[in-house]
């Protein structure tokens, strides 16, 4: 396949093929074709794609715009082969750095946060935490002001805190929701955009992380202040949250009348239909709990929205990779 | 069991209409009294010491005749249940049901990371003993889930609620949070039993001494409980930690909080409810523990009493003894009074 690549100064004599190597692969990887590319990637020794990819580094200094895209589809290739291929992650990972490095201008920042932001969403995705751990720290050495890292990164000691039952992740995802939280209010800002968090939605999760510190007093303050919700999720978890920090207040009547609300918005959640009946049998209507659950039974299809709120935002993530291949995509002549 | 029905119900109750000779307001304590291990006959009620919070209730027994079962058989399938021990637990469950009265009511439930139910309540008699596998529902084990749903299921038939459970390993995919599991279950009235295989997991831990069941638990216990009880300072592979690096608060230490297995929680749920966790020491005996559970049932005694409505509203704890010398009575811990 023959597709339209910025060309640049051509390296010494004795890099030329290993350059030209690399640049035909990357040829593959721009013209749409990423998997063949990186299945084409990994057929090759290490040693040798990384004396490639050096020589293919040294012809491309990074200064024209044409130069950083192709930097930036190098890094993408490399990332793609460290995450979804699972090849050398870390030492594609490096590689990575070092092209969108060379970009000079504030773009290369920008992409170099995006794209690792992107990693660490897919490989949440996939349950590779260790991996996941490994670039959220990478993000924060290197953004760690930055309100999206700062945001996947309590996201991501959120869902590590509840899956493992480890206390100390849901305490470091709390003081980062708190934070941003207060930072939001203090600007006034109400924008996601550029993955700035969204008031409402850090309300939710901190009265989730209240509630589970063990303060339902405080949690159901936070559902207070979040007020009305918009989305379906967020309706359900707020009703999921509130009827569970009302039953461990012992308001059984409110918890029932809370959980019922979740229930209503996604019948086939067990997160809502347990809650509900639950609620139901310390009122006395094993009935009523018997009917919640056998609507759940009836509705469900597997997925808790439960699941959703809690890995939804942070697998979402994985987009930003998906924008920054088309920037990087390249026409066939 | 604070039943739902009038009083002085008729005699001549039929599977499609069951009916019950006790009263709306009293409560069902069933008992299971066992001298070195057998079970002890011919007891009367003035045999028997019923304290209701500590306030001694007078009891009269109710014939099991009077008592139809609905029993919800709840069966893990997950990936780690082999198919031949499908197929005993089903055959098992089968057994169970064929021996069982047409008064009776069964259902039968599988779980996974979802559940589902294989048969609604029905004819006894009529139990699937071939294992259907639900390819839909495999890829962890939602034990929590399970039990409230199981739970909610049996509780919510006409007859006495009986959950037989079988399990062989951790949760791994419940949303049910685990102090959710527990506060709910104060509520149940089912007699629960747990089956588990000799290669269940999460049995070795140290006893692990659970303070549900305590009545109006006060603000600092409850603060324990809520909703993840194994929550752990520790249990995070070192290769996560690096996520606990930068900004942090203080780490609150928060006492009582150690790491019980699953199966000690399971254990604290069956127990409290009056029932017993049967471990089988061979997979073929998995047929003989469910055995064990219907002799058991035919021979506990059923006592009723009635609470008093001017006690306020909540879980009120249960002990009962026996006057014949060396017996041991076996009963649930309490129930949630509701005046």
């Amino acid at each position: 396949m023959v597709v339209a690549l910025a060309g640049g100064a051509f390296p010494a004599a004795g890099q030329a093929p290993a350059a030209a190597a690399y640049e035909a692969r990357l040829e593959r990887y721009r013209s749409g074709d990423f998997v063949g590319a990186i299945q084409d990637a990994m057929a090759v020794p290490w040693r040798d794609f990384e004396d490639q990819a050096e020589a293919f580094l040294d012809r491309w200094p990074g200064r024209t715009a044409r130069e950083d895209l192709a930097l930036l589809a190098a890094a993408l290739f490399h990332l793609d082969l460290a995450g979804p291929a699972g090849v050398r992650p870390e030492d594609h990972e490096t590689m990575a750095r070092r092209f969108v490095g060379r970009i000079e201008d504030d773009r290369g920042a920008a992409w170099l946060r995006d794209s690792h932001l992107g990693l660490l969403g897919f490989l949440a995705s996939r349950s590779r935490w260790a991996d996941a751990v490994r670039v959220a720290e990478e993000l924060r050495q290197r953004f760690g002001e930055d309100p999206a890292v700062r945001l996947a990164r309590a996201r991501l000691a959120e869902v590590l805190g509840w899956g493992l039952h480890d206390e100390r992740f849901l305490d470091q995802a709390q003081f980062g929701y708190a934070a941003l939280l207060e930072e939001a209010a203090a600007a006034g800002a109400a924008s996601t955009a550029d993955g700035r968090p969204d008031p409402n939605e850090l309300r939710l999760r901190l009265a989730h992380l209240r509630l589970r510190e063990g303060n339902p007093e405080s949690a159901l303050e936070m559902l207070a202040a979040a007020g009305e919700q918009r989305s379906a999720l967020f309706r359900f978890v707020a009703g999921a949250l509130r009827g569970e920090t009302l039953l461990w207040l012992e308001r059984a009547a409110e918890a029932e009348a809370a959980f019922a609300e979740a229930h209503a918005v996604h019948s086939g959640s067990i997160s809502a239909a347990a809650g509900l009946a639950v609620a139901r049998q310390m009122l006395g209507d094993p009935a009523g709990g018997a009917n919640a659950v056998r609507r759940f039974l009836a509705d469900t299809d597997g997925a808790d929205a439960w699941r959703q709120f809690l890995h939804g935002p942070l697998n979402a993530e994985t987009e930003r990779l998906d924008r920054l291949r088309s920037l990087v995509l390249v026409r066939v002549r | 069991m604070i039943l739902p029905l009038a009083a002085a119900a008729l005699a001549a109750a039929s599977a499609a209409q069951v009916t019950f000779r006790v009263t709306a307001q009293e409560v069902l304590v069933d008992a299971v009294v066992t001298r070195d291990g057998r079970p002890v006959a011919g007891l009367t009620s003035e045999d028997f010491t019923l304290l209701d919070g500590g306030i001694p209730r007078p009891v009269r027994l109710v014939p099991q005749a009077d008592l139809p079962l609905a029993v919800l058989f709840l069966m893990d399938q997950s990936v780690s249940v082999t198919e031949e021990r499908a197929r005993l637990l089903f055959e098992a469950a089968a057994r169970f049901g064929a021996q069982l009265s047409p008064e009776d009511r069964c259902a039968h439930a599988v779980f996974a990371a979802g559940i589902r139910l294989v048969r609604d309540f029905g004819d006894c008699a009529a139990l699937e003993s071939e294992p259907a596998r639900d390819e839909s529902i495999l890829g962890g084990t939602a034990l929590w889930d399970a039990l409230v749903v199981g739970s909610a299921l049996v509780e919510g038939e006409s007859g006495r609620p009986v959950l037989v459970v079988f399990t062989d390993g951790q949760d791994t995919a419940s949303w049910t949070p685990e102090g959710l599991l527990e506060w709910g279950l104060q509520g149940v009235n089912a007699l629960i039993y747990g089956v588990i295989p000799p290669d269940a997991r999460g049995t070795a831990r140290t006893p692990y001494r659970y303070r549900a069941f305590d009545p109006s638990p006060p603000s600092v216990l409850r603060r324990q409980r809520i909703g993840m009880r194994r929550m752990n300072p520790g249990a995070a592979p070192d290769a996560l930690l690096p996520l606990l690096e930068g900004p942090r608060r203080d780490m609150r230490r928060r006492s009582g909080t150690r790491l019980p297995s699953e199966l000690q929680l399971l254990r604290h749920a069956v127990e409290g409810s009056g029932g017993r966790m049967i471990r089988t020491r061979d997979e073929r005996l998995l047929s003989a523990a469910y055995a064990e559970i219907l002799e058991e049932m035919r021979a506990r005694y059923v006592l009723a009493f009635e609470p008093d409505p001017d006690e306020a509203s909540g879980w009120r704890r249960l002990e009962v003894t026996v006057s014949t010398p060396g017996a041991v009575v076996r009963a649930r811990a309490g129930y949630l009074h509701r005046p």
